[in-house]
Parts: C-alpha cells; structure tokens; sequence
C-alpha cells in the first residue's frame, strides 16, 4: 500500500486524487482541511472529464482483413476434431491445451449418450460371449468323447459331426475353418520332411484349394476324413 | 436477462447441445466488440488476433461451464481479458518497445488534426499499467458498466473505479489535460510514482 501522501510534502499524490475523485476516499481529513489539495482535485476533476471525451471519440479499431475468416476456420476446426476424437489426447495449439477438468465441462450431452450407448452393449456382448463360450465348450466335450485326429477346438468339432451326435452347432463352427487333408501327421518329424516335398510341389501345381485334398504316399491318414465335407464344404465358403 | 444476453444464452445452450452453428452465430455477435477488448489491452494486431481465437476457443470447450450467473457478454469478456492478460503477462517477462498504435487507430475521419489526437490517445493508453488499461477500456470505451466490468476483471467494484480513475489521471498528464507540477506541488511526477510500490491489486490504497 502506498503512502497517498506525496513524498516531497503532506499533499495527496496523483493517486490518492483519483481515488477521491472516484469517490473512495470519502472521508478523508486531508482532503477536507487542505485547499491546495481540493484545488488540484478540482482540475483533476477537469481533466478527467476531457479524458472521458478523448476516449469517447476513438472508434472502434477496425478488424484485420481475415480475422472473422480465422476463426471461422479455427472454430470449424475445433469442432471437426472433437466429432473424430472426442475427449482424445490430441496436439492443440499452445495456450489452447485441455484443461484437466475439460472432458468434464465439455458437452455433458455426449457422455450422456455414451453412457447409454454402454447400457445396452455390455448385456448384447456379455450374451453373445456366453453363447460363444458354451458352443466352444460343447464341441471340445464333443470331440474329444470322439477320440478322432482333432488338433484344434475347431477341427475337433468338425470331426464330431459324425462321430455320433456332433450336431449343427458343431458343423457351424467348422464351417469357419478351411482346412486341406493331407493324411500327413505332422507331429511325426520324419514323415513330416518326408511329405513336405510333394506338398509343395502340389501346391506349385496348383492342386492345393479350398476343396483340394493332396494325399502324399507318406503314411496312411490315421483316420478317414468323415468330416472332410464339412471342410470341403468350408473350404468352398470361405473361397465364395 | 434481456432480449440480446436471453438470445446469447440460448445460443450457447444450443452449442452445448450440439448445434453446429450456435457458437459461430454467437461469436459473429460479438465478435467486433471482443477484438476491441483484445486490440486495445495487447495492442498488437497480431497478438489480439492470437488471443482472441485462444479465448474463443476456450469458451468453445468451456460452454458447458456457463453458469448463467453472468450475462453471457461478459462472461465472454472475462475469457477475452484472461487471455490477453496472459500475453501481457509473458509480454512483461521479455523487454519490448512502447507500443507502436500506428496501425490500429480510428480512421473516423480525415482530419490530420483529429488523427493525430485519436494516436496521441491510442499511444497514452496503451503506455498505462494493464490493469488501469483494462478498466478504461470496458468501462470508457466498451461501455460496460462498472459492476460488469468489476464482474469481467474478478475485482470489487471500487477497484474497477478507482483503476478507471487513476488510468484517466495519467492519460490526463500524458495528453497536456494537467499540469505536471513537480514541486512544491503535491502531486509527483509519472517517473515518481512509477517509482514508487504499487498496491498488487492496483485497488485503493
């Protein structure tokens, strides 16, 4: 705080004028008992008055050529990048990062609708993981009561189907793996190098598709391949 | 709430429920006034620019936090002024030259004289402490009133007249409206009370 007091006497300084002028130095002793004081507050009051006047006849500043063009585009621009990414932690200009609290104070109407789009998309997915996991779980139970070749969940499924009650679920499933029957068994290293020639070399010819069957002279497939026209079949769909 | 801030409101409801169009009609509203704010507080066409878009854009993100306490006039004064403020702020850590008003006086008239005496004016205030700077331009150019402006600047009301106040009295001095008498009379010098602490605050001391 200022001593209102000028420093080369007991007079109010420019300040403490104004401030009486402005009416917040209603009761000061000084003011009231000092002529030199009241004078000059009388010509501050004057001048205060032109000043007003001065001030009251600049016009307004004119805007520069693009400004309203400017902001137009930074606005737009805004407004593009929180329709792409909403709330994401994307670069913005310097002075114009997110606050902490942004997500929070912009358009609540959004998070409104995310948490209801949430609301029914937990239930759906929670079901449709249910059903999933249950027919998986069944066509494994399935297939290994059936004792066949089945190196995958899927491929086990497959095999059921006519193993004595695979059912539709599991011919389903199948459906979605293409698989080719080369009557190789692969776990067996020596007939696996044995039979890897003649693989690829049907593969060059061509012999190799969705629903092609290449059976190399290596051993004997250990089992037929009652599913195979599951696989086939497969093989086709996925192909289409 | 009058017709024009219940007009502003609604548009500002309507941006924060997803109308596309709602912010810009508001900012094509007020936008002369806004650069005038940032204009005369910075200055400096190119940095009003700057802070103006900062401040539109702010108050963009932060329509959801409109209170409605305030006419939203002000409350998009208030975003404009905290944001040159800031530049005034980061513009006082770096040592610049007074600043040049040349190209942003009114071209009301062709009259050298009147002119010459709008840069005299332009020049004097911009030479003032911001926060006296602030208060004559919402009070004496915008033509707020005090107690909106006292809402704009987050000051009480006799801190807004009391900057309006001693802003005038150094323009006053700057513009030949009152003798500077050095002494025995009791008014110092502008270096002197330059000099001399000022309250933080700029209120009443």
């Amino acid at each position: 705080v200022t001593d209102p007091r000028s420093t080369s006497g007991d007079h109010l300084d420019l300040d403490a004028l104004a401030d009486a002028l402005a009416g917040e130095r209603p009761d000061d002793p000084h003011l009231a008992a000092c002529g030199p004081c009241r004078a000059r507050l009388a010509e501050l009051a004057a001048a205060d008055t032109a000043v007003q006047a001065s001030l009251g006849a600049l016009a307004d500043p004119s805007e520069p050529d693009g400004l309203a063009e400017r902001l137009r585009r930074a606005l737009a621009d805004e407004a593009r990048a929180d329709a792409v990414a909403p709330g994401s932690g994307r670069v913005v200009a310097l002075g114009t990062q997110r606050s902490p609290q942004r997500s929070s104070q912009r358009s609540p109407q959004r998070s409104r609708k995310r948490s209801a789009q949430r609301a029914w998309q937990q239930p759906v997915a929670a079901c449709l993981a249910l059903v999933l996991a249950g027919g998986v779980g069944w066509a494994l139970v399935q297939g290994g009561s059936s004792g066949t070749d089945a190196s995958t969940a899927a491929g086990g499924a497959a095999e059921s189907s006519d193993g004595g009650g695979g059912g539709e679920a599991s011919e389903q499933l199948a459906a979605g793996v293409p698989r080719t029957r080369t009557g190789t068994d692969w776990a067996d290293d020596a007939a696996g190098r044995a039979a890897l020639p003649q693989v690829l070399a049907a593969q060059d010819a061509g012999a190799l598709g969705g629903a092609a069957q290449v059976v190399p002279s290596g051993p004997p497939a250990a089992a037929a391949a009652p599913s195979d026209d599951a696989a086939s079949r497969s093989g086709a769909d996925a192909d289409a | 709430v009058d017709d024009d801030d219940a007009h502003d409101r609604a548009l500002l409801a309507g941006h924060v429920a997803g109308d596309p169009a709602a912010f810009g009609e508001l900012v094509e509203r007020h936008r002369g006034r806004l650069w005038a704010v940032a204009l005369r507080t910075l200055a400096d066409r190119e940095e009003a620019a700057d802070a103006l878009q900062d401040a539109l854009l702010s108050a963009y993100r932060a329509a959801g936090s409109y209170r409605g306490d305030a006419r939203v006039t002000t409350w998009l004064h208030r975003i404009v002024v905290n944001a040159c403020l800031d530049r005034v702020r980061r513009r006082a850590a770096r040592a610049t030259v007074p600043l040049d008003a040349s190209g942003d006086a009114p071209d009301r008239s062709d009259d050298l004289g009147d002119r010459e005496t709008a840069l005299d004016v332009e020049s004097a205030l911009a030479a003032l402490p911001a926060d006296q700077r602030l208060a004559i331009v919402l009070v004496d150019l915008q033509g707020l009133p005090v107690a909106e402006a006292a809402q704009v600047l987050g000051v009480p009301v006799g801190t807004v007249k009391s900057r309006c106040s001693r802003g005038r009295a150094r323009l006053a001095l700057s513009l030949g409206h009152l003798r500077n008498r050095a002494a025995p009379g009791p008014v110092p010098s502008r270096a002197a009370t330059a000099d001399r602490p000022r309250s933080p605050a700029g209120g009443p001391t």
